[in-house]
């Protein structure tokens, strides 16, 4: 092989290493971040006395009163937040189970199992929490969404 | 430890938080406290006069009301400390004390100090 194929190969395979990274940022941004950054958008200006927003009053006092809107829909206000979240934890756990626990059947379920854990945990603390069932619902979706698009081969 | 345990513990920590910062800070308003809101509105809503209700007193649970004013011109502090009297029990919250208090110069000034029957 000519020195100049070499180069020529090693050039490739850089290139596909870049490529490759940039493919993996381009998912975690996608299915991590973003649904993680637009649920705790709607958190922040969209709902009241959480933890998230509570020092926040002059962002809530500006930007809430276009959020009221929302509020007829309230799926979008309550339930799709947490649509997000789940469908976030769901994909940085899978991506955490394609490098570190392949092969393992029963990861996924444990990944349902823990969605569903974090909404009926909720029924035991009913002063803090508020369970809901369609966000039961939600973490079911947001676990299927992920499962298709992330994991399955 | 592997370096996947520490990455899977990291994912779910920063979750765990996230979980919850999303839950409400306060505790549910309930009781007195729901009377004291509804009491406190009822006094803020349309009115020239007043800007303010708390619950004041030297040791708690408190046993008295001090109501904030910010119209200085109208005098008869009596009526409206005997109204807040009757007002208040009205609304479940029965006070030993009123205070009505002007606090818009420099120093808080007490205008009436009335009991409650």
């Amino acid at each position: 092989m000519t020195s100049n194929a070499k180069e020529k190969m090693i050039a490739m395979a850089s290139n596909v290493s870049i490529k490759s990274k940039t493919k993996i940022f381009q998912k975690i941004f996608l299915h991590i971040f973003l649904p993680l950054v637009l649920g705790a958008i709607v958190y922040l200006l969209g709902r009241q006395n959480v933890l998230l927003n509570a020092d926040i009053y002059f962002l809530k006092k500006y930007f809430y009163k276009s959020f009221v809107a929302i509020h007829k829909h309230s799926i979008l206000l309550y339930n799709a937040p947490d649509f997000c979240w789940d469908y976030s934890l769901a994909s940085a756990l899978f991506f955490w189970g394609k490098k570190y626990a392949s092969g393992r059947r029963f990861f996924p379920i444990i990944i349902l199992a823990l969605l569903l854990a974090s909404e009926f945990i909720q029924l035991l603390m009913p002063t803090i929490f508020t369970f809901d069932w369609i966000d039961v619902l939600a973490a079911f979706f947001a676990f299927m969404l992920s499962y298709l698009l992330n994991y399955r081969k | 430890m592997k370096k996947s345990f520490f990455l899977l513990l990291g994912i779910l920590s920063f979750y765990a938080i996230t979980f919850i910062a999303t839950e409400p800070v306060v505790k549910p308003c309930n009781g007195d406290c729901a009377n004291y809101e509804r009491l406190r509105t009822y006094f803020l809503k349309d009115s020239n006069t007043i800007y303010g209700v708390q619950w004041c007193g030297r040791q708690l649970p408190y046993d008295s009301l001090c109501v904030y004013i910010k119209d200085t011109t109208r005098k008869d502090w009596n009526a409206l400390a005997d109204s807040v009297c009757m007002i208040s029990t009205n609304f479940n919250l029965p006070k030993r004390h009123v205070f009505v208090i002007n606090n818009l110069g420099t120093a808080p000034d007490t205008l009436v100090k009335e009991s409650c029957p």
